[in-house]
């Protein structure tokens, strides 16, 4: 019964494809044929993997750490092809990046969202800076964005996405993990520590 | 040439409008912009005719830049996303395109713009300045019933206002007001077809008065007067 429980907690908690998201990306893509543009065709399959992901391995409790990386990878060249020279994103990973071990799936995810959403403003300097570390029982993940002028958002340590975030963490990871937040005026800050398992 | 603005802070879709309207023949994209208040500081100096306005754009929401515009505008508010749509049709917009949108759907947007346009009775509201024996008077060329050309003056009939006399020829008066709306029908007189409540016996009727239809204005009137747009 328990078990079920938590099943049921999980797959509720299962973040989707943000459909904002989705329809961002499918625009990108519409400009992208338009122009004839070589990209189209990449961004076609950056997409298609993603969804990919979402759908057919999503439900699993644990995935290849690679598989996750490769959708934050997607998720932020598709958002660069968006926003070109406007904002400033970084993007490394440091450590063994082949590493063989598992993570929960979309995980990440929302705190990479959580900063575009909450980061991104053509008429200011946005900045992101997104770092994950990888160790041989560790991953590290710090997440940086100053913040926008605030519009119709409300600015509640990201939304329901990380809301949702923390109780799959306390689920799957409970004693395994650290989160902190540093939320204040001009910036958010994330950093998150999991242990790998095998 | 209409004269067009895009706003948008997504490139891409910046880059769809110009290729859309360089598929027209009548509409120019004169600027795009990605910052919404470089767009308001251009909108200020070059009003232009239509303006394509993404909703959603984190900096500066749409529906509060359209209200805070200086001048009217034909705005077709441009999103992604379905919910914010409505909140277009509250705003007096000409239209909203629900991105991606074809080409097809884009023209009629723009067909719809152009029927306002033409038709001037919208959102757009123009002013004429004139220069008057007590300083200078701003006059709403909505609320021109008629125009009656008395030697070097010229007498403004208007809507619920006293009629205005200025010192002007009918050349100069008529230059300053749109061809689409304002056309000459006798020596001394200019009407605004949109006035108009019928025309009989080369007389037109406006309000409770009688305008002279002149002979050799005749043809070119009735031409304007009938046409569809």
């Amino acid at each position: 019964m328990q078990q079920e429980e938590t099943d049921a907690e999980l797959s509720y908690l299962k973040s989707q494809i943000n459909p904002h998201f989705l329809f961002n990306t499918l625009n990108l893509i519409y400009s992208l044929t338009i122009k004839k543009s070589e990209q189209a065709s990449e961004a076609v399959v950056k997409l298609a993997n993603m969804m990919r992901y979402v759908l057919y391995e999503s439900n699993k409790n644990f995935v290849p750490l690679q598989n996750e990386i490769s959708y934050i990878k997607n998720y932020i060249e598709l958002q660069q092809s968006r926003f070109g020279d406007l904002i400033n994103v970084s993007f490394n990973i440091t450590g063994n990046t082949s590493s063989n071990k598992k993570i929960a799936p979309l995980i990440l995810i929302p705190f990479v969202e959580n900063a575009f959403k909450h980061g991104v403003n053509a008429e200011e300097n946005s900045d992101i800076k997104i770092h994950i570390e990888i160790t041989q029982h560790e991953l590290t993940l710090g997440v940086f964005n100053k913040k926008v002028k605030p519009v119709t958002m409300n600015n509640n340590e990201g939304g329901v996405g990380i809301i949702n975030t923390k109780s799959r963490l306390q689920l799957l990871y409970a004693g395994n993990y650290e989160l902190n937040i540093e939320d204040d005026e001009k910036d958010f800050y994330v950093y998150l520590k999991l242990h790998l398992y095998d | 040439m209409i004269k067009a603005v895009a706003v948008d802070d997504e490139l891409p879709a910046l880059e769809i409008l110009q290729d859309f309207c360089s598929r027209t023949e009548e509409i120019q994209l004169e600027k795009k912009f990605n910052k919404p208040t470089e767009a308001l500081n251009y909108l200020k100096q070059n009003p232009v005719d239509i303006l394509f306005l993404d909703i959603n754009m984190p900096s500066l929401n749409g529906i509060e830049f359209s209200k805070i515009l200086p001048q009217k505008t034909n705005i077709i508010f441009t999103t992604a996303y379905s919910e914010y749509a409505v909140e277009g049709f509250n705003l007096d917009a000409v239209d909203y395109l629900l991105k991606p949108f074809t080409f097809r759907r884009f023209q009629q947007a723009i067909d719809k713009a152009i029927y306002f346009l033409k038709a001037g009775e919208t959102t757009v509201t123009s002013f004429i300045t004139l220069r008057v024996n007590y300083g200078l008077l701003k006059i709403n060329t909505n609320d021109i019933l008629y125009i009656e050309g008395l030697d070097d003056y010229l007498k403004l009939h208007l809507y619920n206002q006293r009629a205005v006399i200025v010192r002007m020829t009918m050349k100069t008066m008529f230059e300053k007001l749109s061809p689409n709306e304002f056309v000459r029908v006798h020596r001394s007189f200019i009407v605004p077809l949109s006035k108009i409540n019928s025309v009989r016996n080369k007389l037109i009727h406006i309000g409770d008065d009688e305008i002279p239809l002149g002979s050799s204005y005749e043809e070119s009137f009735l031409k304007a007067f009938k046409s569809p747009s």
